[in-house]
């Protein structure tokens, strides 16, 4: 009866309310945290099950089955025990290694074990060591104290620049070790000194079940570690949103004062370092024009994470010079990996990577930790922004990792923002540019032709998209006299049209006193000539009409010959005289040519882009077609030659751009 | 740099194709030529960035018809053909003189000087630094062809008389960022 109620005793003890325990706690935190080093923890709970399943099986065999003289000199018990505790240990070990990804830290354990096994297997056939009175009792307690210093060993070795996520064990380890070992110390004094077993009540009810408090207190601290490294991810994130609205903010006030890409770059990469804590950073972009990635800005010194030459490393200067001037294709190196693939890159420790072998040394090209994102808009690469660490022992956490892939996000989309924006701009302002030419040409041709006492003037000029380079004119003088000007300034934009102006006010200046037209062109050539630094030219043809004579004087800057429809015969006449175009010899000479017009005839002054229009097919409109045209209609009035010579252009030309302006003058004598 | 351009002569050259092009005929005026180049290069859109470039290579071009071809003879016109776009500039330009007689000596004359660049054997450079023919005269640098090999990176041609040349340059598309899905 003593016996069943010391069995019941053992069946309800502290050792099982203990593992009962531990299997609370364990499913009570797994459903709360689940994480894959727990689960390796719990998997003590059935290996203590069943120590203690066997222990009673024992406890069994010893009271009831065997008896008392053939009980076996090794006690079963301490097989039991010595059995569980080594796969506890391996356990631990899986436990540890789970954190650090260390895979081979299993050799000195087993080979300790292998050697504690072999003793006492030779011991219970032999029961050599056995009958050594002490040590015979605590040498396998010896084995798991050494044990339990190696293991100690590694985990303090775990800290939070070789371990992600190493809180738990720096947490738990003190109260681990400590407990080991007291717990061993004080089980060689009960086996050794107080003649326990490990099947006896007082080990089975107070020492054992104190052990298992260890596990316990190990699965409970996670819940805790959880809870901490929650609190630490919302303060992360928190952080993380503060900096990229720090960010924003900044960034929005050196937008506000100059766009330049340079200046935003170099602010998104000291973002970077600042809020990784990295010693150096650097942005590179995809070169808009040969698709290589180039170093835009660094920060710090950022030793390039490739091969260079020797002669580079010598000086840090050199180093950055060579890092800035290196383009880098697709695919080349650790940065053209990166921008390829679209993947970043964590190397957290450079050595125990091959591609950062050169940056291994302690030189000036040394980098102990390296991340490197693609800046990625919707599926397009821009570029790759990059940190590193370089003081020894010091790396990358995950958090800075994430951090930075949080800020590329943000940083990606403002790069991207900013060279569309720059494009559009430099768009604009070339459209503007030309807008503004245009609208100085259109300023400057006459809004209203003179009426004439014995003849029709009509004109028109229609400049094509950004070119303006025609100008015609009318001048009216006294005695019913007139001056007409048609000229083509070679180039386009803003200094054409400054041409112009030019050309213009020369003419409208100097024909108040001088009315011969030779010496008009002469004196407008002069003007124009070696003036302006860059070379400009113009061909201009310049005429005056007397309408109480009907005589012309007309004077050419190489222009097109002037024609005159001779109404008597119905023939086109062209009449030219000698001279270089306005702007390409100071001293050129112009010269000039009298005649006369009769009632009927019909002078015209015309542009290149007249007979030089082009249709779809490639084809100009000619000289010939032009002037056929011209003698076809010459009877109609000037107003109505005019809509017939646009009306047949448009249909030549179709739908095919216009590339050059388009002006026409026509004077007819009534 | 390394890879040595020549000089072709191909009278079949697609780059002799006009179709779609401007033409204009110039006088044979050595002081006009700046302002002919400028009645070209006013073709040119105003994406065209490096434009000063262009416009001088033009008209080397242009010169080289004009004083090497005809001689500045002035009964004689230089014939341009040109076209211009945001990625690329074409032009053909023809004298009426006797045709680049030395065509294959300069070919020769530049693989020595690219070799010697190879080599980095600047002091037998030294003597490939100019192109000079009989014909020459001071005001020649002698490697205005040099240049232009390397600009008109779509080719420089010759017809068979050697007296019309055509040259292509495309230029690159500017953009920013790549697309993933090229790669």
């Amino acid at each position: 009866m003593d016996n069943f109620l010391s069995i019941l005793l053992h069946l309800t003890g502290t050792n099982f309310l203990a593992i009962l325990l531990m299997g609370f706690f364990y499913f009570y935190i797994k459903k709360r945290t689940p994480l894959p080093p727990l689960y390796t923890i719990g998997k003590i709970i059935p290996v203590l099950l069943v120590r203690e399943l066997l222990f009673f099986g024992i406890g069994i065999l010893n009271e009831f089955v065997i008896a008392e003289d053939k009980l076996p000199v090794y006690p079963l018990d301490r097989i039991v025990y010595i059995g569980t505790e080594l796969i506890i240990i391996f356990i631990l070990l899986r436990w540890y290694s789970q954190y650090t990804g260390k895979k081979s830290i299993y050799t000195p354990f087993i080979i300790i074990n292998l050697i504690l096994v072999v003793m006492v297997g030779g011991d219970s056939v032999f029961h050599v060591i056995y009958n050594i009175t002490f040590l015979g009792k605590i040498y396998p307690t010896l084995f798991f104290i050494v044990n339990y210093i190696i293991l100690s060993a590694f985990l303090y070795s775990v800290s939070e620049y070789n371990t992600p996520n190493p809180s738990h064990i720096m947490g738990t380890r003190t109260t681990f070790v400590q407990a080991t070992m007291f717990l061993n110390v004080a089980a060689i004094l009960l086996l050794g000194a107080f003649g326990q077993s490990y099947n006896t009540p007082f080990m089975r009810l107070i020492y054992l079940p104190a052990y298992y408090l260890l596990y316990i207190y190990l699965i409970y601290s996670y819940i805790h570690f959880y809870e901490r490294a929650e609190k630490q991810r919302i303060q992360y994130l928190q952080n993380d949103l503060n900096s990229v609205f720090d960010f924003m903010q900044n960034l929005g006030s050196a937008i506000a004062e100059k766009l330049e890409l340079h200046q935003i770059l170099n602010f998104i990469t000291a973002s970077a370092v600042k809020s990784t804590n990295a010693q150096a950073g650097s942005i590179l972009l995809i070169d808009e024009f040969d698709s290589m990635l180039k170093v835009e800005a660094v920060d710090g010194v950022f030793p390039p994470p490739y091969q260079v030459p020797d002669r580079v490393k010598v000086k840090i200067s050199r180093l950055q010079d060579y890092f800035k001037s290196q383009p880098i294709k697709l695919g080349e190196n650790i940065f053209g990996e990166v921008a390829q693939s679209g993947k970043p890159i964590f190397i957290k420790n450079t050595t125990k990577d091959p591609r950062m072998k050169q940056n291994t040394q302690n030189d000036t090209l040394f980098v102990s930790s390296f991340i490197a994102i693609p800046l990625l808009v919707s599926k397009r690469i821009i570029g790759v922004i990059s940190v590193i660490k370089r003081e020894r022992d010091r790396v990358f956490t995950e958090n800075d990792y994430d951090h930075l892939r949080t800020f590329a996000d943000f940083a990606s989309l403002t790069i991207d923002f900013i060279l569309t924006y720059m494009e559009l701009i430099e768009k604009r302002e070339m459209e503007r540019e030309l807008g503004i030419a245009a609208e100085i040409q259109q300023k400057l041709l006459p809004r209203k032709l003179p009426a004439m006492k014995a003849g029709t003037l009509a004109a028109f000029s229609i400049p094509a998209k950004g070119v303006s380079g025609d100008y015609y004119d009318v001048l009216q003088f006294k005695n019913n006299r007139f001056g007409m000007v048609i000229c083509d300034v070679a180039g386009k934009g803003v200094p054409a049209a400054l041409i112009m102006v030019m050309i213009r006010s020369i003419l409208h200046l100097i024909t108040s006193a001088e009315k011969n037209a030779a010496n008009v062109v002469t004196w407008i050539n002069r003007g124009i000539t070696g003036k302006i630094d860059i070379d400009r030219f113009a061909t201009l043809s310049f005429l005056t009409y007397d309408e109480n004579t009907g005589e012309v004087i007309y004077s050419n800057a190489a222009h097109h010959p002037l024609l005159i429809f001779r109404h008597k015969t119905a023939t086109i006449e062209a009449i030219d005289t000698e001279g270089l175009p306005i702007g390409v010899e100071r001293t050129a000479k112009y010269g000039q040519k009298r005649f006369k017009l009769s009632k009927g005839d019909l002078i015209v002054l015309y542009t290149d882009g007249i007979i030089e229009a082009m249709n779809p097919a490639g084809q100009q409109y000619t000289y010939e077609r032009f002037t056929n045209l011209v003698s076809n209609n010459a009877n109609l009035p000037p107003d109505d030659l005019i809509v017939k010579i646009k009306a047949d252009l448009g249909a030549f030309v179709g739908n095919a751009p216009q590339h050059d302006d388009q002006t026409l003058m026509l004077m007819k004598v009534n | 740099m390394s890879e040595v351009k020549l000089l072709v002569v191909d009278e079949n050259s697609k780059l002799f194709d006009t179709t779609g092009m401007f033409y204009k005929e110039f006088d044979s005026d050595f002081r006009q030529i700046r302002y002919y180049t400028l009645l070209v290069v006013q073709k040119a859109p105003a994406e065209i960035k490096e434009i000063n470039l262009l416009e001088q290579q033009i008209s080397e071009i242009i010169k080289n018809a004009v004083k090497h071809g005809n001689k500045c003879d002035p009964k004689k016109k230089v014939k341009v053909w040109y076209y211009f776009s945001v990625d690329k500039a074409h032009l053909i330009v023809q004298d009426e003189g006797e045709g680049f007689k030395d065509l294959e000596k300069w070919n020769d004359f530049n693989k020595k000087r690219i070799n010697c660049f190879v080599k980095q054997n600047f002091d037998e450079m030294d003597k490939f630094v100019s192109f000079k023919t009989n014909q020459s005269d001071d005001h020649d640098s002698g490697n205005a062809m040099f240049a232009a090999v390397e600009y008109w990176n779509g080719g420089v041609v010759f017809n068979k008389k050697k007296n019309g040349i055509a040259v292509l340059k495309t230029f690159p598309k500017k953009k920013h960022g790549l697309d993933m899905s090229s790669l």
